[in-house]
């Protein structure tokens, strides 16, 4: 059974349509890169498979299930904002996220936070964004969970420690688990992706595995990207 | 999951209700200590000491309450309807517990604010007066506007104040709620529906209230007495439970609709 599917996904914001119609699939054991200009709808779709958005018509499900409390154990979600508490310390988030989910594994989220030479006592006050972006990554990606929703995971950090959260990612994930990677960086995620999907304004113009792609149009996802999405000048 | 939800609250509110109850007290103290020191010399610096110390002490009692009902209203606020809604609104928990853990959390510290204030002006007036003198002035003092209270009338007052409670900060819930489903001037809208919904009690509870007068018979037909008849004091207090309680379940049932479908976080 596919982890993740819409059908028919609308979601309208007034009389704009964020989603037009939407079909898609995300099957279990898959990095799947949401590939899309600003404004295409990438966010208003992973705000819907996490309950944050009730859809206007169609449906998504998760493992078969509408979003909801039981869909919310099976997904880990980064948004694209930062929603730590920022009277917190880093030892407190850690105790939140142990208490409400069982999948979360304490143990890698620490050896991460050494890793990244984040002190365990440092309230979230006191983090540069940069910080903040990295605990809030490492707490999503701690968790077992089956489904990971990334939302622009990398757009806030240097060179290096988006190899290491990519690293992360990919070292992360077990075979039934797969991980929905939305960003407009296509260079720095190419390399991981099994899958693409292109969306834009609303619609899905693309779906398809990164093999495809370099074996029927003979060029990478970024130099295909720039040509879909190429603005007439 | 309710319980680790209270947990989580009762930490990220105690930080600052626990540190305003030590100031109640602290404040209490000083009150009392200057209020004797004032007494025993004759001082024109103690007199000033003794005049702030009262005015500290006013303004830390009528501060806690605002501290109490403000805090847990911007509980809400930050916690559900800001970024930090992201994190509370995937956790796998239902709406209904998001609102129980944060009106549970609000009524606790409500009552622990009127027995702390309670306990300030205990501590700030021990030894300072007679209490026998004071009890029997105080209680001349309602026997003469109110006539004989029965005996159930302070028990159902305390149940109204307690209900009253919990239906306005649901009334503000619902209010926040509905003001941040639209997508711009959340808090404008919000802060409208505050005063709208507030207006809407107020007509209410008045029409309701009028029905109690004119049902009341003694107080129209009876005896011309200078004492409010009882049965009037009680209708009035049981009748602010009962409409208090509707509201609460109106405003509840609001809420839990517009988290569930009409949410938008920005």
């Amino acid at each position: 059974m596919a982890l993740l599917e819409c059908k028919q996904l609308t979601k309208n914001y007034g009389n704009n349509p964020a989603l037009d119609h939407v079909d898609l699939t995300i099957e279990p054991g898959r990095i799947v890169g949401l590939l899309g200009p600003n404004g295409s709808g990438k966010t208003t779709l992973i705000k819907i498979a996490n309950g944050l958005l009730v859809p206007t018509s169609g449906t998504l499900t998760i493992d078969g299930m509408a979003p909801g409390q039981e869909t919310k154990k099976l997904v880990s979600y980064l948004p694209e904002r930062t929603y730590l508490s920022t009277w917190m310390n880093v030892v407190q988030l850690l105790d939140f996220f142990c208490d409400f989910y069982p999948d979360f594994d304490r143990a890698a989220a620490e050896h991460m936070l050494t890793a990244l030479e984040i002190s365990p006592n440092l309230r979230i006050k006191q983090m540069s964004k940069g910080t903040r972006e990295k605990v809030q990554l490492i707490l999503v990606m701690s968790r077992k969970a089956r489904l990971y929703l990334l939302d622009e995971p990398i757009g806030g950090v240097d060179p290096a420690t988006r190899d290491y959260i990519i690293r992360t990612i990919i070292s992360n994930y077990n075979e039934q688990a797969s991980v929905l990677i939305s960003t407009h960086l296509i260079a720095d995620v190419e390399n991981v992706l099994d899958d693409v999907i292109f969306i834009n304004k609303g619609h899905v113009v693309l779906q398809s595995s990164v093999d495809e792609i370099r074996a029927e149009k003979n060029c990478s996802v970024d130099e295909l990207f720039r040509e879909v999405f190429r603005y007439a000048v | 999951m309710l319980s680790k939800l209270l947990k989580h609250e009762y930490r990220a509110t105690a930080r600052i209700m626990l540190p305003i109850y030590v100031l109640v007290v602290g404040a209490a103290l000083l009150f009392n200590v200057f209020m004797r020191l004032a007494d025993r010399y004759e001082n024109v610096a103690l007199e000033i000491f003794r005049v702030t110390s009262i005015s500290i002490f006013a303004i830390t009692l009528i501060g806690s309450f605002v501290v109490t009902a403000g805090l847990m209203v911007f509980r809400f606020y930050k916690n559900y309807m800001t970024d930090e809604g992201y994190l509370m609104f995937t956790l796998p928990v239902s709406v209904p517990q998001l609102i129980w853990s944060k009106l549970i959390v609000a009524m606790t510290w409500t009552v622990v604010t009127v027995l702390a204030a309670a306990l300030g002006v205990f501590l700030g007036c021990l030894g300072l007066f007679d209490w026998n003198e004071v009890l029997s002035d105080l209680s001349m003092f309602y026997s003469q506007i109110l006539g004989e209270l029965p005996a159930s009338y302070l028990p159902l007052m305390a149940v109204n104040m307690f209900v009253s409670s919990v239906s306005f900060f649901l009334l503000v819930y619902a209010a926040i709620s509905l003001g941040h489903g639209f997508a711009n001037r959340k808090i404008l809208l919000s802060v409208v529906f505050f005063f709208a919904f507030n207006a809407g009690v107020r007509t209410i509870s008045s029409i309701f209230s009028i029905f109690i007068a004119v049902f009341s018979e003694d107080l129209f037909f009876g005896d011309v007495t200078d004492v409010i008849p009882s049965s009037y004091l009680l209708g009035t207090q049981l009748l602010g439970i009962g409409l208090n309680l509707v509201f609460a379940v109106v405003f509840y049932i609001v809420t839990r609709l517009l988290l569930k479908k009409r949410l938008n976080l920005q």
